[in-house]
């Protein structure tokens, strides 16, 4: 299967994925709570190994996008988002190139589509146990960088692709009432990536895709929902995702008016 | 792009020459090639050396002029950094990364900032790995070029360039070749008790021109070429190779007196594609184009083998087989100042020069006499094209996935313009240019 077809594959699934939240909200539209659209902006820094690579690299993402949810009376939680993704895949090598390339921490540019969905289970006392799943996928721009000091004219051309997704249990503090909802998080986190190099120099062409093939990490996050007013609703988290050797992070802000 | 020529009664049809043989005249009028002095050269001392990478705690920036030091250093902390360190001569600092923040993350907040011209890594420098061989350091600026005075002895001086060779220090960090590429040596056979050769050589060969299994040297030619292309390196003695773990496979195409004729080195093509060769170097030819040759280069080339041809050392047209542009790389030689030697013959079919003067090789023992070391310095295309042998079997240990063709436009367009200021760009002197190892081995950076 092709980097294109998968592309197209993985953009099915994200469709389907937004027709069943929609149909599902469609049909408990009687039942819709609360509509609030906005600004989300997420990070994270994953530690992967590309496939075939014997050494760790890092990828850091930072996506700014825009977002809508659907809250039912039920307190399922429903969003879509769509921006743009900022991502760096820092020393990063397309070994079976003809002539080699390592990629050093220029940030590409791409699209990125979400969608996320958070329910509450039950609540014991003051604490509210739910779950919460994600799913985030950016498509790069492609990015074009001439090949220099060689004899003959060359470019080599690149485009990544992810896809992160997490699911877990979530616990909410409700002691402070519902205007601050300090909450914990631990989710499952896998992440796919691709970044496929194309390379021309003369009459000389290759071409080599880099893959993480289902990076898991298991993060923990703390974070806060502040209804700022009645109708600005502020939601921040931080976490960190421990792995051998070190520790990654990531962090989301995002900003809703609800209407 | 073959060359057609009228020259075949002279020529007999058939007859090939040891380039070596025609080796043109040097500056000093002497034949090309000259026995080394007797003293032993100083061994090398430098050792291994670590991955390449840069520092993950450090970056380096630089302000745009007209910034003030006390503000660029309060500036670089108001980022968190616990360091920084100033370099007032260059007006660079260099600066820890904060707690938990990356170098990529760190350079990306630095590069925002609009009194900041440039920030980049720290880059890890390292000790480079030269081969301890005890010729390298003082003799084989083919390999290493540091400029001087080479003193061969005989009264034969010459000045060098620095950085007028093949790049091979650098590229070697990134390959040394694999054991299981080996290189074809289609010559006078291979002498297989040299010390910079026993470990290397396969197979006692086969020899085409005694028809015999054994392509034991009877001249010294084919020891010195394959010396060139792969002598045992790092083991304290002699010459560094080119490739050092690939292998050499002998192949014996012409007599005792340098002659022979295509039926040999035909045969020899075919032999040595078939025993597996990967790269087979041809260090002669003839004038005369032949089309059963042109075949034998097609059959070696279409089953993946990179063959690598002399020129010729007549300041004349290409000879052949290097003559067979799409088939066969066809190799100029150029000297320790990187132009152009004058005895190179030249043509729209050749693709690149190396170094091919006064090139140290081994030399057979029992040619050299019992109370002369065995090594030689000799001049000619010869003694170049297994510098480019070299080359491809170390590309092909490195992306074995290649085709023969790929590993030729790779040596050709990784190549340096060293005739640049009379000739730019490619020319039927240089070809691409002299060929740079680092250039085809080291990955290109893009930031």
């Amino acid at each position: 299967m092709g980097e294109r077809s998968r592309r197209l594959r993985n953009i099915r699934i994200l469709g389907v994925l937004a027709l069943l939240a929609a149909g599902r909200v469609a049909a408990e539209e009687r039942n819709v709570k609360s509509i609030a659209a906005g600004l989300a902006y997420d990070h994270f820094a994953r530690t992967v190994v590309w496939a075939g690579d014997d050494a760790a690299s890092k990828i850091l993402t930072h996506t700014l996008a825009a977002k809508a949810e659907i809250g039912l009376t039920s307190g399922l939680v429903f969003s879509l988002g769509a921006g743009f993704s900022f991502t760096d895949f820092s020393g990063l090598a397309f070994d079976a190139l003809p002539i080699s390339l390592e990629f050093r921490g220029a940030t590409l540019k791409g699209f990125t589509l979400a969608a996320e969905a958070a329910a509450p289970i039950r609540i014991f006392g003051e604490f509210e146990i739910g779950a919460a799943g994600r799913i985030v996928y950016s498509f790069g721009i492609s990015r074009s960088w001439p090949l220099e000091e060689f004899a003959v004219e060359g470019r080599a051309t690149g485009q990544p692709s992810w896809i992160e997704v997490s699911a877990g249990p979530r616990v909410a503090y409700l002691a402070f009432g519902p205007r601050i909802v300090p909450f914990a998080e631990v989710s499952a986190r896998m992440l796919w990536a691709g970044f496929r190099m194309t390379e021309a120099l003369g009459e000389l062409t290759g071409e080599d895709s880099k893959k993480v093939r289902g990076d898991f990490a298991l993060g923990l996050a703390l974070g806060a929902d502040v209804r700022v007013t009645d109708h600005v609703l502020v939601k921040a988290k931080a976490g960190i995702m421990p792995y051998a050797g070190g520790v990654d992070s990531s962090i989301s802000v995002g900003a809703l008016y609800g209407f | 792009m073959t060359r057609t020529t009228g020259m075949t009664i002279r020529a007999l049809a058939a007859c090939a020459i040891l380039l070596f043989a025609h080796c043109g005249p040097s500056e000093t009028g002497a034949v090309g090639a000259a026995k080394l002095p007797g003293q032993i050269a100083g061994l090398s001392s430098l050792g291994p050396t670590k991955a390449l990478g840069f520092a993950s705690d450090r970056v380096l920036v630089r302000f745009r002029p007209g910034i003030a030091p006390a503000y660029a250093e309060e500036l670089l902390r108001s980022y968190g950094s616990p360091s920084v360190h100033a370099i007032p001569a260059i007006g660079v600092y260099s600066v820890r990364t904060a707690p938990g923040v990356s170098v990529t993350e760190t350079l990306a907040a630095l590069r925002r900032n609009g009194d900041i011209e440039t920030a980049r890594p720290d880059h890890r420098a390292r000790i480079a790995e030269v081969p301890n061989d005890s010729y390298f350091a003082a003799y084989q600026y083919n390999l290493r070029n540091r400029g001087g005075l080479m003193d061969i002895g005989g009264g034969l001086q010459f000045q060098l360039t620095a950085d007028a060779d093949v790049k091979a220090v650098p590229a070697w960090d990134e390959a040394k070749g694999d054991a299981e590429v080996v290189i074809a040596v289609l010559d006078t056979g291979v002498d297989r008790e040299h010390i910079d050769l026993s470990a290397k050589v396969i197979s006692p060969g086969h020899d085409f021109a005694n028809d015999d299994e054994d392509a034991a040297d009877d001249h010294w030619h084919g020891t010195h070429v394959a010396g060139i292309a792969a002598a045992d390196t790092g083991n304290l003695a002699g010459i560094a190779g080119v490739a050092w773990n690939c292998r050499i496979l002998p192949v014996k195409v012409v007599d005792n007196n340098g002659d022979g004729y295509y039926s040999w080195i035909i045969d020899g093509i075919i032999w040595a594609t078939d025993q597996g060769a990967d790269v087979i170097n041809i260090s002669l030819g003839g004038d005369v184009a032949d089309e059963y040759l042109e075949d034998a280069c097609r059959y070696a080339h279409d089953h993946g083998v990179v063959v690598v041809a002399a020129a010729g050392n007549d300041a004349g047209p290409v000879l052949y087989p290097a003559a067979y542009d799409e088939t066969v790389l066809a190799v100029a030689a150029s000297d320790y100042n990187d132009a152009i030697a004058s005895f190179s013959n030249f043509g729209p079919e050749i693709d690149v020069a190396a170094p091919g003067a006064w090139i140290l090789g081994p030399a057979p023992q029992i040619y050299v006499g019992p109370e002369e070391l065995p090594y030689y310095f000799a001049s000619g295309t010869s003694a170049a094209a297994p510098h480019v042998s070299g080359l491809a079997a170390l590309i092909r240990s490195l992306k074995p996935d290649l085709t023969a063709d790929q590993i030729m436009m790779v040596i050709r367009y990784t190549a340096d313009d060293v005739n640049r200021t009379a000739l730019a760009g490619r020319d039927d002197h240089a070809g691409y240019g002299r060929i740079n190892m680092q250039r085809a081995l080291v990955p290109y950076i893009l930031d």
